[in-house]
């Protein structure tokens, strides 16, 4: 079952006009459900696009529902990229979209090198 | 906004599980009059920050009651919403580490099971077998739950929210309640930053603003929030599907559909609405973990987030009609445990809404019983 389909749209208009952009210029291409954006979780810019058009439009909201951003790289590749998607949506330059909150560690980090420097600090 | 409602039957005020839930529950009893007031995005609060498991093992007959009600919703919940919640019962192992707690789990087994809630003890060899890297030199006994286990927050609360839009609620995201307008003791309207919507009943879902919330109104009601933090891992083949928690370590983990981990732990905390990650609260946690499932340790963590308990002093939820307001209800106050009782807080303040019996009885937990000294204290809570 797909979660991205059959829904009412949060706000439908905005979205009708989403969709017109991507159309007229903007640029859907052939392959676009090959095209991954987020490589730790397989999110093709179809997927992040069909999710927009359903009304996923806020960045924190599409990194719950599609998970893009909260693999291992930690967003790296895949942020920049769906940060466009959301300006070609609201009609923004793409530094006006905020990006989602960065959260520790920077990279990742296993719990026995936490537990190391912790010991390291008590003696 | 040009469309921006004037009036509403209900206006409630917060878009996450907790206030989605009881929009769709109004929208099946026939108010479609609804607007959901969500000051930024949809699951930006508490819901967007939990961990996610569901628990069926309280100690207290009431939140027995919800959480099982809660249980049997989610089940038939990815059908009803039209929408994969991920909802899996993989059960939930809870460690009793000495005698007392023992004897504490002993009075809780016998009331969840006269609920219907089948929860057992399992002695350390039956732990292993239901999860297996588990250090059975932590804990001395513990108690399993088949049937407890995990939803993913987001999915239910979209799943809410837009189930109760096309029952007619209308969702306001980027919205905010900025005073609550009351006249001769009951309630007249909400003032937002879009404009004023008059209506005769209001629900403060607000999560960790539920003290604030309830001051627009005019109204003290003793909640407040503290920081929890929790992290996921990298993600690993399926190792056990039970939550693991302690009570006396006040941690949880599971490994969750997904493959990763999702774990936390509760820290003392000063009340405020501070949500920010720490160092010092990863080095506290990795070394309680690694005292209950060493196997864990080269395990990669990749995120780390905090979120707000909002809570009361007797660890129980404020629900219903506020005594001195009419029109005023309030369902805060959760103190970590509003994802997993939310279906069915949902349905009983629905309920109390359009007037009918709740299913479970929740005038225990009116707000007032704190100035009469009523309190509902609830010996399990973790996190």
């Amino acid at each position: 079952m797909t979660n991205s389909q059959n829904h009412k749209c949060l706000d439908r208009r905005a979205c009708e006009i989403y969709n017109h952009r991507l159309d007229f210029g903007l640029g859907r291409n052939m392959n676009d459900e090959k095209i991954i954006i987020c490589r730790c979780e397989d999110i093709t810019i179809e997927e992040i696009r069909a999710a927009i058009a359903d009304g996923y439009t806020d960045f924190e909201e599409l990194k719950r529902f599609l998970r893009v951003g909260m693999g291992p790289c930690g967003g790296r590749t895949c942020l920049p990229l769906i940060r466009r998607e959301l300006a070609i949506f609201r009609g923004l330059p793409v530094d006006e979209v905020a990006l989602p909150a960065k959260r520790p560690p920077t990279q990742v980090t296993t719990f026995s090198s936490v537990a190391i420097s912790s010991e390291g600090e008590a003696k | 906004m040009t469309d921006f409602p004037k009036t509403a039957e209900v206006v409630i005020i917060g878009g996450g599980v907790v206030g989605a839930s009881i929009a769709y529950e109004l929208t099946k009893r026939g108010v479609k009059d609804i607007v959901v007031l969500e000051k930024s995005y949809i699951s930006s609060g508490s819901t967007g920050r939990c961990g996610a498991g569901v628990r069926q093992q309280w100690g207290l007959e009431m939140n027995c009651r919800l959480a099982k009600g809660s249980v049997d919703i989610f089940e038939q919940l990815t059908e009803e919403l039209d929408y994969d919640i991920e909802f899996r019962q993989g059960g939930y192992l809870v460690l009793a580490h000495n005698s007392t707690q023992v004897k504490q789990f002993e009075r809780n087994i016998k009331l969840q099971n006269s609920v219907g809630i089948p929860s057992r003890f399992v002695d350390k060899d039956e732990a292993r077998e239901i999860c297996p890297p588990i250090n059975t030199e932590a804990f001395v006994k513990a108690t399993y739950c088949p049937t407890d286990g995990h939803a993913n927050p987001f999915k239910t609360n979209f799943a809410y929210a837009r189930a109760a839009e096309r029952g007619g609620a209308r969702v306001y995201r980027y919205t905010e309640a900025k005073d609550i307008l009351t006249e001769n003791g009951r309630i007249v309207g909400v003032e937002t930053d879009k404009g004023r919507i008059s209506t005769n009943i209001v629900v403060n879902a607000s999560g960790p603003w539920s003290h604030e919330v309830a001051k627009l109104a005019g109204i003290e009601i003793p909640t407040f929030s503290e920081r929890h933090q929790c992290l996921v891992s990298e993600p690993l083949e399926p190792m056990f599907e039970t939550m693991v928690i302690s009570f006396q370590k006040g941690i949880y983990l599971q490994q969750v559909p997904h493959g990763s981990f999702v774990m936390g732990i509760g820290e003392v905390e000063e009340p405020n609405h501070n949500i920010r990650s720490t160092w010092q609260w990863l080095e506290f946690f990795t070394g309680e973990l690694l005292d209950i499932l060493p196997v864990l340790k080269d395990l990669r963590i990749v995120r780390q987030w905090g979120g707000s308990y909002n809570k009361t002093p007797d660890a129980a939820p404020i629900l219903g009609e506020h005594e001195q307001l009419a029109g005023f209800y309030n369902a805060v106050g959760f103190s970590g445990h509003g994802f997993m009782i939310a279906p069915m807080t949902a349905v009983c303040i629905a309920q109390l809404i359009v007037g009918e019996k709740p299913t479970v009885d929740i005038s225990p937990l009116s707000a007032e019983r704190f100035s009469k000294g009523e309190l509902v204290v609830e010996p399990s809570v973790v996190g």
